[in-house]
C-alpha cells in the first residue's frame, strides 16, 4: 500500500479528529505536500460539519443569554490577567490562604482560643493537566486536628459526581473529604485531620463519584505537597 | 438594516469591532444548535450550558480571526462547541463517553428550538444527513457515534468494543466515505 493509498484511507478519521497520535502526525505531515489529500479531506470535513449541523437543536436555559452578556461586560474572561501569570498565581494563593486561615477562626474549629499563626501548616495546591487553571489551599491546625481546603478555578462537576481530598502517604490514599464548586469555581472544605496527619507527604484532588469513594478512581486534578 | 437580514459574517466582524449586541444577534440565531450539539456530547444539560457559554466568549474573544473563506459563520461555531464539549466530556465526565445512545432518536427528532431560519433548503439538507446517518449499518453507526459525540480515537473505540484496530477505522472510513455518497452536494452545513 503506497502512503498515499494509507492516508487516503486516515482521511476520515482525521476529518473527525479520531485519529491515534501517531496516524494523526502521518496525515498532517503528508498533507502538506499532497493537494490531493487535502480535496479529499474537505470532503470528509464537510460531511463532520453537517453531522454538528443534523443534530437536533435544543432550547437553552432562562438566563444564559444574560449570563454571556455578563461575562462580555466583564471582560470576556473569568480571570482578567493583567498581571505576569506568576504574580497572579502567588496573589490568588495569598488570597486564600488568608480566606482559609480567617474560616478556621470563625468556623469555630479552632477551640482553644486565637490561632497562633505560626503553628498553622499551609499546602499550597495546583491544578493538573486536567486543571489547569485550579489554585488551592489547605490550612491544618496540628493542635486541634483541624483543617480548611479553599480552591479556585476548578469546574463545576454535574450531580453525579464531587470532589474528593485525599491525603497521601506512600501508597496510602486517606479520604479527607467531598466538596462541590460553585458555579464561579471556588469550593471550601472543613476537614478532621487524623491524627497521624505529619506521615502524611503529600495531598491530592479527584473526581470521584457524589459522596465519594474509598480509593481514588477518578481524574486527579489538583495536588501538592505537605 | 435590520438584524434579520444581516449576514452572519456582518455580524461577526460587528463582533470584531467590540459590539456586544452583535453577539446577542449571533446567540439568537445559533444557541438552541450549540446547546443542543453540546447536551448530545455531554449528556448533561448543566454542563453543556457551560459549554454553549463557553462558545460564544470565546467567538467574543476570537472574532477577529474568522475567515470567510475557510468556512461559514455556522459551521465555525459549531466546530469550537464540538471541540470544546469534547474537551470537558474527556475530562469531566469520562463514563459518559461510552454511551452511544446519541443518533438513536434522530430519526424521530424534531427541533424545538428551530435553527436561525426557516430555511427550506436547510432543513431539507438536515433530514437528508439525519436519514443518511439512520441508514448506516448499526456498527458502522456506533463506531462513528463514538468518534463524533465523544471524541474516542480509534484504539479507544476498538478497546471499548473489544474489536480489532483494523475493524473499527474500516467501519468509521467506510460510514463516513457511505455519508459522503448519499447527501447531495448541494448540502451545506
Amino acid at each position: 500500500m503506497t502512503d498515499e493509498h494509507s492516508i487516503l484511507e486516515l482521511l476520515p478519521g482525521y476529518a473527525l479528529g479520531c485519529l491515534d497520535p501517531e496516524d494523526e502526525r502521518r496525515v498532517k505531515s503528508h498533507l502538506s505536500g499532497c493537494a490531493t489529500c487535502r480535496r479529499e479531506l474537505a470532503g470528509f470535513e464537510r460531511v463532520t460539519d453537517l453531522l454538528s449541523a443534523s443534530v437536533p437543536a435544543a432550547e437553552p436555559p432562562a438566563g444564559l443569554e444574560d449570563r454571556i452578556a455578563a461575562n462580555l461586560h466583564s471582560g470576556g474572561s473569568r480571570r482578567r490577567v493583567s498581571w505576569s501569570p506568576v504574580l497572579y498565581a502567588a496573589a490568588a494563593v495569598f488570597i486564600l490562604a488568608l480566606l482559609a486561615g480567617n474560616l478556621l477562626q470563625w468556623t469555630g474549629v479552632i477551640r482553644r482560643g486565637p490561632t497562633d499563626a505560626s503553628r498553622l501548616l499551609t499546602v499550597m495546591l495546583k491544578g493538573t493537566n486536567g486543571a489547569p487553571d485550579a489554585y488551592g489551599t489547605v490550612v491544618l491546625d496540628p493542635a486541634d486536628l483541624a483543617g480548611v481546603l479553599a480552591v479556585t478555578g476548578l469546574r463545576r462537576l454535574d450531580a453525579e459526581h464531587q470532589y474528593q481530598l485525599w491525603l497521601i502517604r506512600g501508597a496510602e490514599r486517606r479520604s479527607a473529604g467531598v466538596f462541590s464548586v460553585d458555579p464561579g469555581g471556588y469550593g471550601s472544605l472543613l476537614l478532621t485531620v487524623p491524627a497521624d496527619f505529619r506521615d502524611f507527604r503529600a495531598i491530592g484532588i479527584s473526581i470521584e463519584p457524589a459522596g465519594g469513594s474509598k480509593a481514588p478512581t477518578g481524574e486527579k486534578v489538583m495536588g501538592g505537597t505537605i | 438594516m435590520s438584524s434579520s437580514d444581516e449576514s452572519d459574517a456582518a455580524v461577526v466582524v460587528r463582533i470584531a469591532r467590540g459590539d456586544r449586541d452583535a453577539v446577542r444577534v449571533l446567540y439568537h440565531r445559533y444557541a438552541g444548535l450549540v446547546f443542543g450539539l453540546a447536551t448530545r456530547v455531554l449528556g448533561d444539560s448543566a454542563l453543556a450550558e457551560d459549554v454553549a457559554q463557553d462558545v460564544f466568549v470565546n467567538v467574543w474573544k476570537k472574532a477577529g480571526t474568522y475567515r470567510a473563506d475557510r468556512a461559514t459563520v455556522s459551521t465555525w461555531l459549531m466546530r469550537i462547541a464540538r471541540n470544546r464539549a469534547i474537551d470537558v466530556v474527556r475530562r469531566v465526565r469520562p463514563s459518559e463517553r461510552r454511551a452511544t445512545s446519541a443518533w438513536d432518536d434522530l430519526e424521530s427528532a424534531s427541533d424545538p428550538a428551530p435553527g436561525p431560519s426557516d430555511d427550506a433548503a436547510r432543513d431539507q439538507c438536515r433530514e437528508e444527513v439525519r436519514a443518511a446517518v439512520t441508514a448506516l449499518p448499526p456498527d458502522q453507526r456506533r463506531a462513528l457515534s463514538l468518534a463524533f459525540f465523544k471524541g474516542l480515537t480509534h484504539r479507544e473505540i476498538s478497546s471499548l468494543l473489544g474489536e480489532p484496530l483494523g475493524t473499527v477505522k474500516t467501519r468509521i472510513r467506510d460510514a463516513m466515505r457511505k455519508l459522503r455518497g448519499e447527501i447531495s452536494e448541494e448540502c451545506a452545513p
